[in-house]
């Protein structure tokens, strides 16, 4: 899997968020907001193709995390993220 | 060649071209905004412009022609805008104060093009055309966003009419800018339905999202969610591409950093106004 690079986070007011295009022009916009080990995944990750192995490495690395945690972590981070379209395969 | 010059939210514009440019000036209010010839955008008005071989990222209807609009960048790099039957519209970023516009006959479609036109020549100014409807308060703007027909245009002449010295300073499409030293709102021959035309500026005390409810009830949103009320207030041509869209999310951090957003659940009476008004101006008893 790797990150779409087409969804591309941008920083607001402090926030990183990636903004969803509609395909339609309703006064509607949707935003996904990454918080700070969402950020770290996808800033190391970005531009790769990895697996979770590589997510539970970026955080067992950068937090005081046992693997196990880390796992279930990644898993959903994951998880999370391709159900936003954010990973894609 | 025809050449006339105005200064809108504080920049200077220049129309240039042939017969187009006199309808431009004909256009309700826009002779208002007349001013001295200065440094700022061109827009020019050029029947020969054509539509190019491009690759087309985005289509929409035009809600207010029924026209079908496409956007896309062209084979020399530059943005096309393209209206209906073939009219277009041409933005170079690499002269990002130069736009060119095919001719209008039709003065409906005139306006909305100067208004996209003028919105992504600005850009790069960090000033936006925002869809709203302001209400001036105490030297401050208050901006209502929302979707067409929420009732920004009723909450701001509940304003106007419950409290004291409160007046509409435009109806569709004010300038805002963020500037040095905070954001402003400024006038725009661009009113909607309602002829105010205004060659004013004042700062923005806040802005409302304007939601119907079956009560009143007033919140203050966080980043996030401040983003998303302000984003799709914003020119649409301004919304599929990465370029416009970096600087558009400059923009929006720039007011929301500065500028308080609120959603307001509202009811289309005097209760709401006041709600509103005491949150913002901070006398809530």
């Amino acid at each position: 899997m790797k990150f779409d690079d087409r969804k591309k986070v941008r920083n607001v007011a402090g926030e990183n968020i990636v903004i969803m295009q509609s395909a339609n022009t309703v006064d509607m916009t949707k935003v996904v907001a990454l918080n700070e080990s969402a950020m770290l995944v996808h800033e190391r990750l970005t531009g790769k193709e990895f697996t979770v192995d590589d997510v539970v490495r970026v955080l067992t690395d950068e937090y005081e995390v046992d693997e196990a945690t880390a796992r279930r972590d990644a898993e959903a981070l994951v998880a999370s993220m391709r159900n936003e379209g954010l990973i894609i395969d | 060649m025809v050449r006339a010059t105005l200064t809108i939210g504080g920049i200077g514009v220049t129309f240039t071209g042939g017969a187009t440019v006199v309808l431009a000036m004909r256009l309700p209010g826009m002779a208002l905004f007349e001013g001295p010839a200065s440094d700022g955008i061109v827009v020019h008005l050029d029947e020969t412009l054509t539509v190019p071989s491009c690759s087309w990222q985005h289509t929409f209807n035009l809600d207010a022609t029924g026209a079908k609009c496409r956007f896309g960048v062209g084979e020399d790099g530059c943005h096309y805008q393209v209206f209906g039957d073939g009219k277009v519209l041409r933005y170079d970023r690499r002269q990002p104060d130069r736009v060119a516009c095919s001719t209008f006959d039709d003065p409906g479609l005139l306006r909305y093009v100067l208004w996209t036109a003028y919105g992504m020549a600005v850009l790069h100014r960090n000033a936006v055309p925002v869809h709203s409807s302001v209400v001036v308060c105490d030297g401050k703007a208050v901006m209502c966003l929302g979707e067409s027909g929420t009732g920004k245009s009723t909450h701001t002449r509940l304003w106007c009419e419950n409290i004291d010295g409160a007046f509409l300073l435009n109806d569709d499409s004010p300038i805002v800018r963020v500037e040095a030293d905070g954001v402003y709102a400024y006038g725009s021959p661009w009113s909607g339905k309602t002829p105010c035309f205004r060659q004013e500026r004042y700062p923005v005390a806040a802005l409302l999202r304007i939601v119907q409810r079956p009560e009143n009830t007033i919140e203050r949103l966080g980043t996030i969610e401040a983003f998303t009320a302000l984003q799709p207030s914003c020119p649409p041509a301004l919304a599929h591409d990465e370029g416009f869209m970096d600087m558009t999310v400059g923009f929006i951090s720039g007011v929301i950093g500065h500028v308080p957003v609120y959603r307001l659940g509202c009811l289309p009476d005097a209760a709401a106004a006041r709600l509103s008004h005491s949150t913002i101006f901070n006398t809530r008893q």
